[in-house]
């Protein structure tokens, strides 16, 4: 849709670098916020430079603003491509590359609710080491085996992508005393792998303190297998964007088209289907996935989600769909999730 | 303080009363109370402040007792400092009624010694005096948030951009306040005017604790007299802007969920900039503002400081947490002060609380009156200090009037 024309003039009135980014941000107040932001980070970049001994001119900031004000509104290139992070959770800094999709704030809300959903609800980390020894003494040997065996959770992250739900999982999950929560995030893409784990190693002080490790792999998710009983849940945010919704303006804006990997983008119904068939495989007893919409969530359940699976799926913040929550019904300790449910 | 010519404004033009004025220069300023008050506590105070012993000595049993409690500990090292001072009161009182009567008797030997006496006697007065003060001062009951990091929030008032300069300026003195002190701040959100250097809204968070104590009297209308900047005749303007104390409950840091947590589920409603069409990988909005409406009382916060919504959600509720603990208190205190119908001085926001003139070099606190010229000093921080001790000096003998008058009414 075209600027209306009195936007503009106003933009041109107050700043040129404002009316550049106008195209991009759309509005006067979001366009000036993305200023500051760029204005924020060119400053802190001129103090670093000016700390090692460079010769910063004020014209050099000036220019500096105003390229990026140029690439961002003209260019449409991606805000955090520009700054090189996004701040992601509690007190992640996730450095974005091209080539690897950005984190977005959907994906960042809905990780935060499961794992805080998981922190305050699941057996693993609502009883304390102590309690659980001394029912396993009381009960015999039969009903809390498992838990007292598995003194690790472990959650395994599927296109993980700058590694940014592997690394808000390990940041949120704090284990309990003689436990520790393990982490795996898999991708297919060696450029995203080297990103998670430059990641992991700048972000390793807010999960390190609470014995969490994370680990990176490089593998297709066709193409490997998990051992029965390896993990206790699977989370994951494949590439949903169907062809017809990719190409559409109206669906998939020009920025993420133009410089966003099509790989981590395209996608649809065949990952979901791995997704439950890897976890039914490994007896894993949750999946919490990102979807599209409601007309995807329900091709999943109707095709993916067989018996002996609960399903469902969460909106977020926006009002659409953008989840979807699986746990084996048997088994205890994930019932809890019925409440995330809204769909 | 001997850089700059300080200025003390009696309320009232002091009456001379040379035995109480040799004694208490000071005091004959402020008190209103009669002499012997300066040193004797009132009998009933003397009895509030016994009865808060024997609370102290069974605090102390049960911490023995009934095993460690961190706020029984701490309320309990609080009337510690009572119990002593009260000790050491008692003391000293029958000293001096023994004193006195040498002092007066008419045998040759006391006479001899008179002058001893009477030096030994004020010296005993001017402990005594200290020791009511600091007894009252624990009589007056500790505000409740008195020992929270704060909030301080400012907005523009009367005077259109020139009004947001000074807010900006406003901020910018408590910003320099507290890297004068050391104490860590932090800016969670300042909504930047157009066109001039100033806020339509700004937000300091100070996290030391007791900042909310040192800052409490600092709420209120801030005046300013001055040629704007913005201003082409070269007039002085007179503008205002609004500086609001809150306490910050949240550390807003490790667990930022905790301050979500403590409101029911639908009370409060989240609002967030809605990215166009589907959401998800389709878009990458950058826009990352929060909206939260507090449904029973209708408080709205919003802020879009931060690159990541999470964080600005975290900071709202961290805010509106602070707004509605700040609400309940006022609330509480208005009506305390209506059930015990008094007609006292109110001690917070009362409006114009200080003037900022800048052709004369002036600052002037109109509650407590005290005149400064040094404003320069006091914008960057450095001669605040005096005038957050004179205001608190002030709202203590408020409180203390408030006591007494209380206890007079029993």
């Amino acid at each position: 849709m075209r600027l209306p024309p009195t936007i503009v003039t106003r933009a041109w009135r107050e700043s040129s670098n404002l009316a550049q980014l106008l195209p991009e941000a759309r509005t006067i107040a979001s366009a000036r916020t993305e200023l500051r932001w760029i204005t924020e980070y060119v400053e802190e970049n001129m103090t670093d430079q000016a700390g090692k001994g460079m010769k910063v001119s004020d014209s050099d900031f000036q220019d500096k603003i105003s390229r990026l004000c140029y690439l961002r509104g003209q260019k449409g290139v991606p805000l955090q491509y520009l700054l090189g992070s996004q701040p992601f959770g509690d007190s992640l800094d996730i450095k974005c590359r091209r080539g690897v999709l950005i984190p977005r704030w959907d994906t960042e809300e809905w990780g935060i609710k499961i794992a805080q959903g998981i922190r305050r609800n699941h057996p693993f980390f609502t009883t304390a080491q102590s309690d659980v020894d001394e029912l396993t003494e009381e009960a015999g040997t039969d009903t809390y085996v498992s838990e007292t065996e598995t003194r690790t959770f472990k959650v395994l992250d599927l296109c993980t992508g700058t590694g940014c739900l592997a690394l808000l999982f390990a940041e949120q999950l704090r284990a309990p005393m003689a436990k520790s929560v393990y982490v795996e995030g898999v991708d297919s893409s060696l450029a995203a792998i080297d990103l998670a784990r430059l990641n992991r190693a700048i972000n390793a002080r807010a999960f390190e303190k609470y014995g969490t490790s994370v680990v990176f792999t490089g593998a297709d998710i066709f193409y490997f297998d998990i051992a029965s009983d390896q993990f206790d849940i699977i989370i994951a945010n494949p590439p949903y964007v169907s062809e017809e919704h990719y190409y559409s303006p109206q669906y998939t804006t020009r920025s993420v088209r133009r410089f966003e990997p099509k790989q981590a983008l395209l996608g649809g119904i065949e990952f979901y289907r791995r997704i439950l068939q890897l976890a039914r495989e490994g007896a894993v007893p949750a999946v919490v996935c990102e979807i599209a919409d409601q007309e995807q969530l329900q091709d999943i359940v109707d095709e993916c989600v067989d018996d002996g699976w609960a399903a469902g799926g969460m909106s977020d913040s926006a009002g659409v769909v953008r989840t979807i929550i699986a746990w084996r019904k048997e088994l205890s300790g994930w019932s809890w999730m019925k409440q995330l449910i809204d769909v | 303080m001997s850089m700059f010519r300080a200025v003390v404004r009696p309320l009232a033009p002091p009456i001379r009363k040379p035995c109480a004025a040799r004694l208490f220069p000071v005091s004959r300023y402020f008190s209103t109370c009669l002499e012997e008050a300066d040193y004797k506590l009132h009998p009933q105070l003397l009895a509030k402040a016994q009865s808060l012993r024997t609370a102290r000595d069974k605090l102390s049993k049960s911490l023995t007792d009934d095993g460690y409690d961190p706020e029984k500990a701490l309320e309990q090292a609080r009337l510690d400092g009572l119990a002593s001072n009260l000790a050491k009161y008692e003391q000293f009182v029958p000293t001096l009624d023994d004193l006195h009567k040498l002092s007066v008797s008419e045998d040759p030997e006391a006479i001899e010694l008179r002058v001893d006496v009477l030096e030994e006697m004020d010296d005993i007065k001017q402990q005594l005096h200290d020791l009511t003060n600091r007894i009252k001062k624990a009589l007056v009951s500790t505000h409740p948030f008195a020992s929270y990091p704060c909030i301080l929030e400012f907005r523009p008032g009367v005077g259109g951009a020139e009004a947001a300069i000074f807010a900006k300026d406003l901020m910018n003195m408590y910003v320099s306040y507290c890297t004068l002190k050391k104490w860590r701040y932090s800016i969670l959100n300042a909504n930047e005017i157009s066109g001039a250097d100033g806020i339509t809204e700004g937000l300091l968070s100070i996290e030391e604790s007791g900042a909310y104590e040192r800052f409490r009297f600092e709420g209120g209308v801030h005046r300013v007299q001055r040629i704007p900047a913005t201003e082409s005749k070269g007039r002085v303007h007179t503008s205002a802007a609004a500086v609001i104390v809150l306490p910050q409950l949240d550390s807003g840091g490790e667990d930022s969920t905790e301050a979500e947590r403590s409101f029911a589920p639908g009370e409060v409603r989240i609002d967030i900039m809605r990215a166009r069409g589907a959401g998800g990988q389709h878009v990458n909005t950058t826009e990352s503002a929060v909206r939260l409406t507090h449904i029973p009382t209708g408080i709205t916060v919003s802020m879009q400081d931060s690159r990541s919504q999470h964080k600005n959600k975290a900071k709202a509720f961290m805010i509106l947490r602070a707004r509605l603990a700040e609400k309940e208190h006022a609330e509480k205190v208005a009506h305390e002060r209506q059930s015990r119908s008094l007609q006292v001085a109110s001690t917070d926001r009362s409006d114009k609380v200080r003037t900022y003139n800048y052709p004369q070099n002036r600052v002037t606190d109109h509650r407590c009156g005290f005149t400064m010229y040094d404003l320069d000093g006091c914008m960057d921080g450095t001669s605040l200090e005096a005038f957050l001790d004179r205001v608190e000096e002030w709202a203590q003998e408020e409180e203390m009037k408030n006591l007494e008058i209380t206890e007079k009414h029993l």
